[in-house]
């Protein structure tokens, strides 16, 4: 049998193994990779405070130059530091434009078709009537409920459209490594249910 | 005069290079982790913790990039964006500083050696004309 063998010699092989390890180890010395940054993220509780929406309401209401302004729904993503709004346009309350926000900067803004059954005066409700200044007491209460290794993956706040029409209500998204749920809040921010799926 | 501002500017701009070179080689390949020593430059009152991420991706076959970001990080798992460019540039600025400290120090250990040397030998002759006599 044929092996291979260096033309230069033992010292030759060594600075290439060497060159080789260096190579694979470049760029890796003191970095953290995405996912395992994600998993930090999570066993922190997901990261959610109320300086998401509250900066992401505050641009909008910068871009749209107004202080109030009324959405039919508002999430926030964490994980990116996303948070899209669906915004009544104040100028011409008729329409509704999706804002996606990212980390306090509004970034794209696109209008949304609204069908015939669309109600916008019963579907929108004004961001200044919920509770954002509650976010980290609303996470705390959820994981205490849910699951103590559990985080939250997104909030979700809107007008409910059932039998207690009017009622604003805040979901927060929960996940564990063994279940998921969601917790209902109020719009000020009490505690409704936490439902396990 | 004109002489001694053409020789500033090329200092200046070997520095530059140097020092750009320098966090080239240094943040972007060897030790991103390098990044974090700036985070108390830009992370956000509770947001203490530094983290260098790295996103790879492959968008040829058989070929692999690497992006690096500097985040911060606090209690609740809230993060801070900071990105790669502000904190490369504390770091060409900070590689500058080092190269500067370097070579002043070089300088002034051969210019205090230098001044030394002449005063020994003239101690020696000095001893060798007294052990004459």
């Amino acid at each position: 049998m044929r092996t291979w063998a260096s033309p230069r010699g033992p010292w030759a092989s060594l600075a290439l193994a060497s060159a080789a390890a260096l190579g694979v180890g470049a760029g890796c010395v003191g970095t953290t990779d995405r996912s395992d940054f994600n998993e930090e993220i999570q066993a922190r509780g997901g990261g959610l405070t109320s300086d998401l929406p509250s900066s992401a309401v505050d641009a909008v209401a910068a871009s749209l130059r107004v202080d109030d302004f009324a959405v039919r729904t508002l999430t926030v993503t964490p994980l990116d530091g996303t948070v899209v709004l669906d915004v009544r346009d104040p100028a011409v309350p008729e329409n509704l434009d999706r804002y996606v926000v990212h980390r306090g900067s509004v970034g794209q803004v696109e209008p949304i078709r609204l069908t015939s059954g669309d109600d916008l005066d019963t579907q929108t409700f004004r961001v200044s009537d919920v509770a954002l200044d509650q976010v980290e007491a609303m996470v705390d209460t959820a994981l205490a409920e849910f699951a103590a290794d559990g985080y939250v993956t997104s909030l979700t706040i809107y007008r409910r459209a059932d039998d207690t029409a009017g009622d604003i209500v805040i979901t927060l998204a929960l996940e564990s490594p063994r279940a998921a749920g969601t917790a209902l809040f109020t719009g000020d921010g009490d505690l409704i249910e936490v439902v396990r799926a | 005069m004109r002489r001694l501002t053409w020789i500033g500017l090329a200092a200046v701009g070997v520095l530059l290079f140097f020092s750009v070179m320098t966090t080239v080689v240094v943040a972007g390949a060897i030790w991103p982790g390098e990044a974090k020593l700036t985070a108390p430059l830009f992370c956000e009152d509770g947001k203490p913790d530094a983290f260098v991420v790295v996103d790879r991706s492959n968008p040829a076959p058989g070929e692999t990039t690497y992006n690096f970001s500097l985040y911060c990080m606090g209690a609740r798992g809230e993060t801070q964006e900071i990105g790669w460019f502000r904190p490369s540039a504390v770091l060409t600025l900070g590689h500058a500083v080092l190269y500067v400290a370097l070579v002043g120090g070089v300088v002034l250990l051969v210019r205090s050696r230098a001044r030394r040397r002449p005063r020994a030998v003239a101690d020696a002759v000095a001893d060798q004309v007294s052990d004459g006599t």
